[in-house]
């Protein structure tokens, strides 16, 4: 990190003022023994449940386990330089990040501290990472879409501001793109972003800043990584300080989209934890609180309403709703949904996006399975034009699916079967969207349209992609005000599809793709 | 583990309490546990009882042997019990939380006093009354010199520690500014 003189003459300064010698009075003990970053403290009687702990060299810790006799603790980050004997104090405070508009464009560890090299945060305060999660009369019924910009996503798994919706799909199937394509495509739409990184490479986080910056999308969005590199400890806090950054904004009246990449490796540093502390093992291995861990963090994940936004901030902010829409990523096996954090999670979740690796191996990317994703509150944030030109595309990849697999042994189809197959094809077709190119609402829509009304159909299959591109420049050049319309209203009347059936009929008589 | 040993030692440690209370021989159990720990812990001793070619029989005779008449009926069946249940080696942490029991019955306090110049009377007496009035309970004050410390006192209290030496506050100040 780089200070230049005044700024550390600065710094001094304000220490200096601010600093005052007052006799400290703590309750102290003794580290009995350290293992695996895991520390047994004597003494330390009133240490309370999740308390920071500090122990020598400036390092903290998290107590963990309050027994009898001893205190079992995390210690967070590097533990190499304590020995047994090290006094270990009390610091009377919960866990704590801080939180405020200064984190954005930042990356931080998951205590909150920058570590992009950019100097120091100037955040608006700092919260407790364990915050119980609104009740029941704070929240609010989910409304307002969240546009992912995919197509796959926006028609057929909508997603709404405050819901949680899972990503889960095998490795190397394209989870993360799906996120960082909705974060992306917050660019305009004054949601902020948090991408939680847990347990991934370094290197790949790097990627991601890199390509959040390269599409203008880091101003908006938090990162807080704790890479494979970070201790147990800090992996699986990581995710709860991502939700108190995230919270804050929704406290305010904002929204945010938070995302947990992804919460497999955070449940497996948990377990790493909780076998270090001698809990008992359960299913896999994992504790028995396992559950709780994942529920009580995207609970946390809300809508809440504008009377509970105008309590919390004392008036200040007046007649806004607060969202935190969570996109928690899990892992598969081998697709193997029904194992023990899959399921957890599932069964937490508002929907799940499911993903297959048949299918992006097909080349069908986003490689998204209509027949098992599914929102189960997002439809009623849809917005009204996507809801009713998508509404059908589920069905006809359903169709198609189930009649391709029986038309592989048929020789002669009669001609319905063979238009159902065909619309199937171009709809699997014009289903599939390049990386970090979200789609606008009106974009989405005359795709939408075209494949609905029948003007694939004479498209060959092959020529899709670029049919569906061509026409979308035509509309960006030669139907500015119409894309316009839709973008702002999203309606669907008999205007809209005049105007749209005029717009495909000009572009296929006129142009070539 | 320190931690199991005092959890292996506290029911014994309790029951030993009770006894000594019921009977008004505290001080009397007092030495009598400390004794043995002192015992126990001696190396050769140490060395008898945990081979495994001893008999039950010779561990007793052996520590009843070393005690001689220090030891009244009471205390020969408290080492008879532990060695019957293995458990000689958890005599120190019995004694610790014997003292500790007694400590609280009695309304006592160990509190020891660090500081960087040795105290006058006048010091020490106005300290102990003001901790007195702090903890709300009768201190016993033991002090001990560290010219590290530069100036001022560090109190410790069982697990409370007030710091007051010029030592911990230029610490703070080192973490403050980051250094």
């Amino acid at each position: 990190m780089q200070l230049n003189s005044s700024e550390i003459s600065d710094l001094i300064k304000s220490q200096i003022e601010k600093y005052e010698p007052e006799t400290e009075a703590r309750t102290e003990g003794t580290i009995v023994s350290l293992t695996d970053g895991i520390a047994r403290i004597h003494g330390l009687a009133d240490a309370m449940s999740y308390e920071m702990l500090e122990f020598p060299g400036n390092t903290f810790g998290l107590a963990l386990n309050l027994e009898r006799d001893s205190v079992g603790a995390v210690v967070l980050g590097p533990y190499t330089h304590l020995s047994e004997g090290d006094a270990v104090k009390c610091t009377g405070r919960v866990l704590e990040v801080p939180v405020g508009e200064g984190l954005l464009g930042r990356v931080v560890d998951s205590l909150g501290q920058p570590i992009d090299g950019k100097g120091a945060i100037e955040a608006s305060g700092s919260k407790p990472i364990e915050e119980i999660a609104p009740g029941v009369i704070a929240r609010k019924s989910v409304d307002q879409p969240v546009q992912t910009g995919l197509k796959a996503i926006d028609a057929m798994v909508p997603v709404g501001r405050g819901q949680r919706e899972l990503i889960i799909g095998d490795r190397q199937t394209g989870k993360s793109a799906i996120a960082i394509d909705a974060i992306i495509n917050q660019k305009d739409t004054g949601v902020k972003c948090i991408y939680v990184a847990i347990g991934q490479k370094a290197s790949t986080i790097a990627q991601v800043v890199r390509k959040l910056e390269e599409h203008g999308a880091l101003d908006h969005t938090i990162i807080v990584a704790a890479s494979a590199a970070d201790s147990a400890a800090l992996q699986f806090i990581a995710p709860y300080a991502g939700a108190t950054m995230g919270e804050y904004f929704r406290d305010r009246g904002e929204d945010a989209l938070i995302i947990y990449d992804d919460l497999t490796k955070q449940a497996w540093a948990y377990r790493q934890v909780s076998l270090l502390l001698r809990r008992p093992p359960g299913r896999e291995a994992y504790p028995g609180d396992v559950f709780y861990l994942h529920s009580r963090l995207l609970e946390r994940a809300s809508r809440i309403s504008a009377e509970h936004v105008e309590k919390i901030t004392n008036g200040e902010v007046k007649g806004k709703t607060g969202s935190l829409t969570a996109f928690p990523i899990i892992e598969t096996q081998g697709g193997d949904v029904s194992a023990f954090i899959p399921t957890n999670v599932i069964s937490i979740t508002d929907g799940q996006i499911f993903l297959e690796a048949d299918l992006f191996n097909a080349g069908i990317r986003p490689a998204i399975n209509a027949g098992l994703s599914v929102s189960r509150v997002g439809g009623a944030a849809q917005t009204k034009i996507i809801k009713k030109l998508g509404g059908g595309t589920r069905l006809v990849l359903a169709q198609y699916r189930e009649l391709a697999a029986f038309a592989q042994f048929a020789s002669d189809l009669d001609e319905t079967t063979r238009k159902q197959l065909e619309r199937g094809e171009r709809v699997t077709e014009l289903m599939k969207q390049a990386q970090y190119s979200p789609l606008s609402v009106a974009e989405m829509a005359v795709s939408l349209f075209a494949a609905n009304e029948g003007y694939l159909d004479d498209v060959d299959v092959s020529q899709i992609v670029a049919f569906e591109s061509s026409l979308h420049s035509y509309m960006k050049s030669s139907q500015q005000a119409l894309s316009e319309k839709i973008n702002v209203e999203a309606n669907y009347n008999d205007e809209t599809v005049q105007s749209l059936h005029d717009a495909i009929k000009d572009f296929k008589a006129n142009h070539t793709w | 583990m320190a931690g199991e040993n005092l959890t292996i030692a506290r029911p014994y440690a309790e029951a030993v309490f009770g006894r000594a209370k019921d009977s008004a021989k505290l001080d009397h159990w007092s030495d009598v546990l400390s004794l043995l720990a002192t015992i126990v812990q001696d190396e050769r001793v140490a060395c008898a009882i945990s081979n495994p070619k001893t008999e039950s029989d010779q561990r007793v005779s052996l520590i009843l042997d070393i005690c001689g008449k220090h030891l009244d009926v009471e205390g020969q069946n408290l080492v008879r019990l532990l060695v019957r249940n293995a458990r000689l080696n958890v005599l120190p942490e019995i004694a610790l939380i014997y003292e500790g029991l007694k400590n609280e019955s009695q309304g006592n306090l160990d509190v020891q006093v660090v500081s960087a110049y040795e105290m006058t009377e006048a010091q020490e007496s106005s300290l102990a009354a003001a901790l007195k009035k702090r903890l709300g309970r009768e201190i016993r004050m033991s002090s001990e010199i560290d010219r590290d410390l530069i100036g001022g006192v560090i109190i410790r209290a069982g697990d409370l520690v007030i710091d007051g030496s010029v030592q911990g506050r230029l610490r703070k100040l080192a973490t403050e500014l980051g250094i």
